[in-house]
């Protein structure tokens, strides 16, 4: 406990004797946030990607990750003029509006298997149905045609003639 | 009812040639896989092909657009690249890193174009050289250049698409849309 104390107490007074140092932290601290949305970005890209191929509608998830793309972009001018506070907030702004649109693509991704496999479901039980339905009438229709002809062949009369 | 061997072999022709005749049709009717590609074309000021700047001065605006047109299956994540080199570098992709990046999402079938407007806002003449030392792309200024050209002839903008690949978390020059690249020359004439 003392020793932990101690430490802190080391970490402060070089923070204050040593400028520089509490400096380079802070500005690593938007760089990692930009990285950070970057990559949350990717992998939204991803997700959309995932989605669109299972046949949802993506056009809504493309809009807001270019929003998302904007933001970044923001915090990159932001973090290149030295203005690291709106770097950090754009960053994660960014990266929230990124990660919402992940889970909007997942949303997408489900709905659009789903209905894909309601479909491949229904074209199944439909062509069973049409080969059954096309069987029977095949069936019938061969029954009616072989009636016919019987009938036809009891209607033949005798006629009587003379023989040379 | 029962079927004699006749009727059962003729219902089973009959569904069987239904069956093929449904895959034939099907197969027929199938759109063939397109082949996927990017397209990029730059523009000049009048949204056309002509009248590329040829001859430009310091501080002279050169507006151009720049247009992506995207043949893929997918949207894709690309990410447009913009750099300045001169006629001695010939590499694709140009070794140069880019003075400014473009990303955007494109969805499948959709085009995007924006005005790029550059200016080279500092210029100096060293020895037989000319060295741009700043310019501005789109209102944002890029300081402490040393874009060299011999007598100031033979500079070129050129506009680098690269895709994301999301397998490997990075952006891809080359794929299977293939290398997607344009620019346009122009020669700086620096008062002496």
């Amino acid at each position: 406990m003392r020793l932990s104390a101690t430490f802190f107490l080391l970490l402060t007074l070089s923070c204050l004797f040593f400028p520089a140092f509490s400096s380079a932290t802070s500005v690593a601290g938007p760089r990692e946030l930009i990285l950070r949305a970057q990559s949350s970005i990717g992998m939204a890209y991803a997700g959309v990607v995932e989605a669109e191929k299972a046949g949802g509608d993506v056009s809504q998830l493309v809009t807001d990750l270019n929003g998302a793309l904007g933001t970044l972009d923001s915090a990159k001018r932001s973090y290149d003029a030295g203005d690291y506070d709106s770097a950090s907030r754009y960053a994660v702004e960014a990266e929230t509006q990124a990660l919402a649109v992940a889970d909007e693509a997942r949303i997408v991704r489900d709905e659009a298997s789903r209905r894909a496999f309601n479909l491949n479901v229904l074209i199944i039980i439909s062509v069973i149905a049409c080969l059954v339905a096309l069987s029977v009438f095949y069936h019938l229709g061969l029954r009616w045609l072989a009636d016919r002809r019987l009938r036809e062949t009891m209607k033949l009369r005798v006629k009587e003639g003379t023989t040379e | 009812m029962r079927m004699d061997e006749e009727t059962t072999v003729l219902v089973a022709v009959g569904v069987a040639s239904i069956l093929v005749l449904a895959t034939v049709v099907y197969i027929t009717l199938q759109p063939k896989p397109a082949k996927e590609f990017m397209e990029m074309y730059v523009l000049d000021s009048n949204h056309g092909t002509v009248d590329y700047v040829r001859d430009l001065e310091v501080n002279e605006v050169v507006r151009s657009y720049v247009g992506v047109r995207n043949y893929m299956n997918s949207a894709q994540y690309m990410a447009i690249y913009v750099k300045i080199s001169n006629n001695t570098v010939s590499a694709e992709p140009c070794p140069l890193p880019p003075l400014v990046t473009y990303e955007r999402i494109l969805p499948k079938g959709a085009t995007w174009e924006f005005p790029l407007d550059i200016v080279l806002t500092r210029a100096e003449i060293q020895g037989g050289y000319t060295v741009v030392k700043e310019l501005r792309v789109n209102n944002m200024t890029l300081r402490g250049l040393g874009l060299l050209a011999e007598g100031g002839k033979g500079y070129r903008v050129v506009f680098e698409l690269w895709l994301y690949d999301p397998t490997s978390e990075s952006f891809k020059f080359t794929g299977s849309w293939g290398k997607v690249w344009t620019q346009f020359w122009f020669n700086l004439m620096v008062p002496k």
